[in-house]
């Protein structure tokens, strides 16, 4: 018998992992500014037209059966007396950076998922905070009194853990799963409730019988393997509540990008460009959703022959909106094509954004309002994308690409610059 | 062609092209090149271009046999400049090659066809608008600065003059910022005004410096010709409206506050290596002092503390240290004066005992 690493006998003292969930944030935060939304069914949309999909929905809403990413007309039958409010998602950023930095207070250790949930490492704060469901209690109720809103602690030894504890708690919940307990509590649940299990994973293991995390558990690791190939070990692993509790503590992302390779080679300029305008598109609204602005942009482009070349341009003032961008990187595609092609097709293009910055404070002199409205309408799109999917609103020239052939796999891109776990730009 | 010229004189010629000369490889070759062409018996004429500004300049030579040829500018420089101080021959051979002779140095460049070269607009037989060249250097150097990199905000990367009754004026802002300067009209008249391309500025700056003398300027279709002796430089004029700078001034900044320029500039440098990213510093008005602090970026904490005449209330406001160092630097007045509103109101900077200058800063939110 292999002993148990984390067993209550003897061995290192358990970690202790909060996952912090805020519950229907976006909801939360309107609420905020509007106290005559509470206890009404609030639901925040795309858009306040019939077109769109929920981003989030108030618990009772939710109790009408609406839920996020439902088609808004869906919703407006369920629940036709809801107030409807359009998504603006620079407030909702705002007040994530107010829950993190009270987070913060609590440990250092703090790593951001998204704007409405963090994993906080409380191991060997015991004394400052008391035990884990202290803790977790503690959380919640400072977050509530400081900001009024109101979030999910779920407490284990692993992110994972964490993770399933917060949603089991949700909402306004706490539950600390004990080390040791965590293949007990999962295996009832279905599969897709271990983070990391989607649809396609979920139909798949719905398709070899298998319905609860406790089927999975029971199953050896061999046929996982040969069904899932290297995802089999993780499913192994999860099953058994068996994960790591490092956090990604600094998880500013040094570059985002996006990169396609076509199908079938490309010589056309006017197709090339129409991809690039596409990626910028795609790689400046992962900088959007960070809140950030870059410096630079670097265009990678890999001939037929495989010979692969970079050409970075600077962005001053940094950029998060595409009309800059696609300048610059419209540029050292023309610039590429004409010096570097040499006659060659184009095989693989990137579109990388790198010297990340947090957005500029310095308003404008001249022109501060059309600038707000390049942003709001950056961020009408994207929230636009978000409901509906990328190709819900496409520029002309990036639509030119459409007619073209399937590119073979397009990549996302993004390196942290954390610790051991630093990644390069792909070059 | 067969030409003699001194060492002197072509040395200071490839000098004064040197700064339109296209450094780069670009998709034309000949626009690193100088176009060498005789004019009459005693003169050769040399004209670079990188197709957004043109210089022509016409030195003394004895021409043997007239004609034109093409070199790259930079290694004919480069070689001119180490030769010993006397006459250069210069022989075209077949094929576009030249052969450059003195005393005992032979040296033979490929040259490209002259047919080749790019025309660059002439100054017309129009009447010229006079402005003393010193005069022009000078308020071009302090407004330059200001102007837009961005490239997609073209209308953003130059500066503009226009005249107002007795005034000459030359305005410059990328958008953040705005220097404008006025100089007593000496009759020029730019009504509609005209956007100086920003690669032409720092040559102005370079070739206009003499107090005597005037520079001549010419509009010529989509270009400003500037010229003064045998030296003519032409630049095209950014097509598009100039922002609209006079709303952007403001005219109720109550608040007076003089600082000596020179203690502000050093203090702002100090504090402006510890601002973060965005390069904040703050400026901490009180009764009697200034104080300046950065804070918020990891590399730490800075304050300084400075002398100043205000007595109002205590009034807080972020500027970016550049667009503060950047005027600090080219002004020449010993004292200066901020007239401020408030923390979220453009401020102006401006000397305090000289008229035509003003500076304004949108500030950061603190």
């Amino acid at each position: 018998m292999i002993p148990e690493l984390s067993s209550a006998s003897g061995g290192p003292a358990p970690r202790v992992i909060a996952h912090v969930d805020m519950d229907a944030f976006f909801v939360a935060v309107e609420r905020r500014d509007d106290p005559s939304l509470s206890g009404k069914a609030v639901i925040v949309g795309g858009s306040t037209g019939n077109r769109g999909v929920v981003a989030a929905a108030s618990y009772e809403a939710r109790a009408l059966g609406v839920h996020s990413a439902m088609p808004m007309v869906q919703a407006r039958r369920l629940c036709p007396g809801a107030v409807y409010i359009p998504a603006s998602h620079s407030k909702y950023s705002a007040a994530s950076k107010q829950v993190m930095a009270l987070l913060r207070t609590f440990s250092p250790a703090l790593e951001a998922v998204s704007v409405d949930e963090a994993y906080l490492d409380l191991t060997g704060t015991e004394r400052l905070h008391g035990p884990p469901y202290a803790a977790a209690a503690k959380i919640r109720k400072i977050v509530e009194a400081e900001l009024g809103f109101s979030a999910s602690v779920g407490v284990a030894s692993n992110r994972l853990m964490a993770k399933v504890a917060s949603e089991l708690s949700k909402p306004a919940g706490i539950l600390h799963i004990l080390s040791g307990r965590e293949a007990i509590i999962l295996a009832p649940l279905r599969t897709g409730a271990l983070p990391g299990v989607g649809k396609v994973t979920a139909a798949r293991l719905r398709g070899m019988g298998i319905r609860t995390v406790g089927d999975i558990a029971r199953l050896p690791l061999s046929v996982l393997e040969a069904n899932f190939k290297n995802g089999g070990i993780d499913l192994y692993r999860k099953a058994r509540g068996e994960h790591s509790a490092e956090l990604v503590l600094d998880s500013r992302p040094k570059s985002v990008g996006k990169e396609t390779t076509f199908g079938e080679d490309q010589g056309d300029p006017d197709r090339l460009e129409a991809v690039i305008s596409r990626l910028t598109g795609e790689a400046a609204a992962r900088l959007r959703q960070k809140g950030m602005e870059a410096k630079g942009v670097t265009l990678k482009i890999r001939f037929e022959d495989f010979e692969t070349n970079t050409l970075a341009a600077q962005l001053d003032p940094p950029a998060s909106i595409d009309r800059p961008i696609f300048e610059a990187v419209k540029g050292l595609l023309a610039h590429a094509l004409d010096q570097k092609s040499k006659g060659r097709k184009v095989r693989l293009l990137g579109v990388y954004l790198g010297g990340l910055v947090p957005p500029d404070r310095q308003p404008r002199l001249i022109e501060e309002d059309s600038r707000q409205r390049e942003i709001r309408l950056a961020e009408t799109v994207d929230s636009l994308r978000d409901r509906y999917g990328a190709g819900a609103l496409v520029s002309g020239r990036a639509m030119e690409e459409m007619n073209g052939p399937k590119n073979r796999e397009p990549k996302n891109h993004e390196s942290k610059n954390q610790g051991t776990k630093k990644r390069e730009m792909p070059f | 062609m067969d030409i003699v010229i001194s060492k002197e004189t072509l040395h200071r010629a490839l000098q004064t092209v040197q700064g339109v000369v296209e450094s780069r490889s670009s998709a034309m070759p000949i626009l690193q090149n100088v176009l060498l062409s005789t004019e009459g018996k005693k003169q050769v004429r040399l004209l670079a271009t990188n197709l957004d500004i043109g210089l022509r300049g016409v030195f003394e030579a004895q021409v043997t046999k007239g004609g034109s040829v093409t070199l790259n500018a930079r290694k004919l420089f480069d070689i001119v400049r180490e030769l010993p101080d006397a006459d250069i021959r210069l022989v075209e051979e077949d094929g576009q090659w030249v052969r450059m002779t003195c005393e005992k140095s032979s040296f033979r460049f490929p040259g490209l066809p002259p047919s080749d070269f790019p025309t660059v607009p002439k100054a017309g037989d129009s009447e010229p608008q006079k402005v003393p060249s010193a005069v022009l250097g000078d308020m071009i150097r302090k407004t330059m600065f200001a102007i837009s990199q961005d490239e997609t905000r073209y209308t953003y990367n130059g500066v503009f003059m226009e005249s107002e009754g007795d005034k000459l004026r030359i305005v410059a802002t990328d958008g953040h910022r705005l220097a404008l300067i006025e100089r007593p009209n000496t009759g020029a008249e730019f009504k509609n005004g005209v956007i100086i391309h920003k690669k032409a500025l720092g040559e102005i700056v370079k070739l206009f410096t003499e107090e005597e003398t005037d520079v001549e300027i010419f509009l010529h279709e989509n270009h400003v010709i500037f010229r003064s002796g045998d030296i003519e430089l032409s630049a095209r004029m950014i097509d598009g409206d100039f922002p609209k700078y006079r709303q952007v001034i403001p005219g109720d900044n109550n608040n007076h506050i003089t600082v000596d320029r020179d203690q502000l500039l050093h203090a702002l440098r100090r504090v402006s290596l510890l601002s973060n990213e965005a390069r904040m510093v703050k400026f901490v008005f009180t009764s009697g002092q200034l104080v300046l602090t950065t804070n918020g970026s990891d590399a730490g904490e800075a304050e300084e503390v400075l002398a100043s005449d205000y007595s109002g209330e205590e009034l807080i406001i972020g500027f970016n240290a550049r667009y503060c160092l950047d005027v600090l630097g080219i002004l020449d007045e010993q004292n200066i004066r901020f007239e401020l509103k408030d923390s979220l109101s453009p401020g102006i900077l401006k000397p305090e005992d000289a008229e035509g200058y003003t500076y304004v800063i949108m500030p950061m939110r603190v």
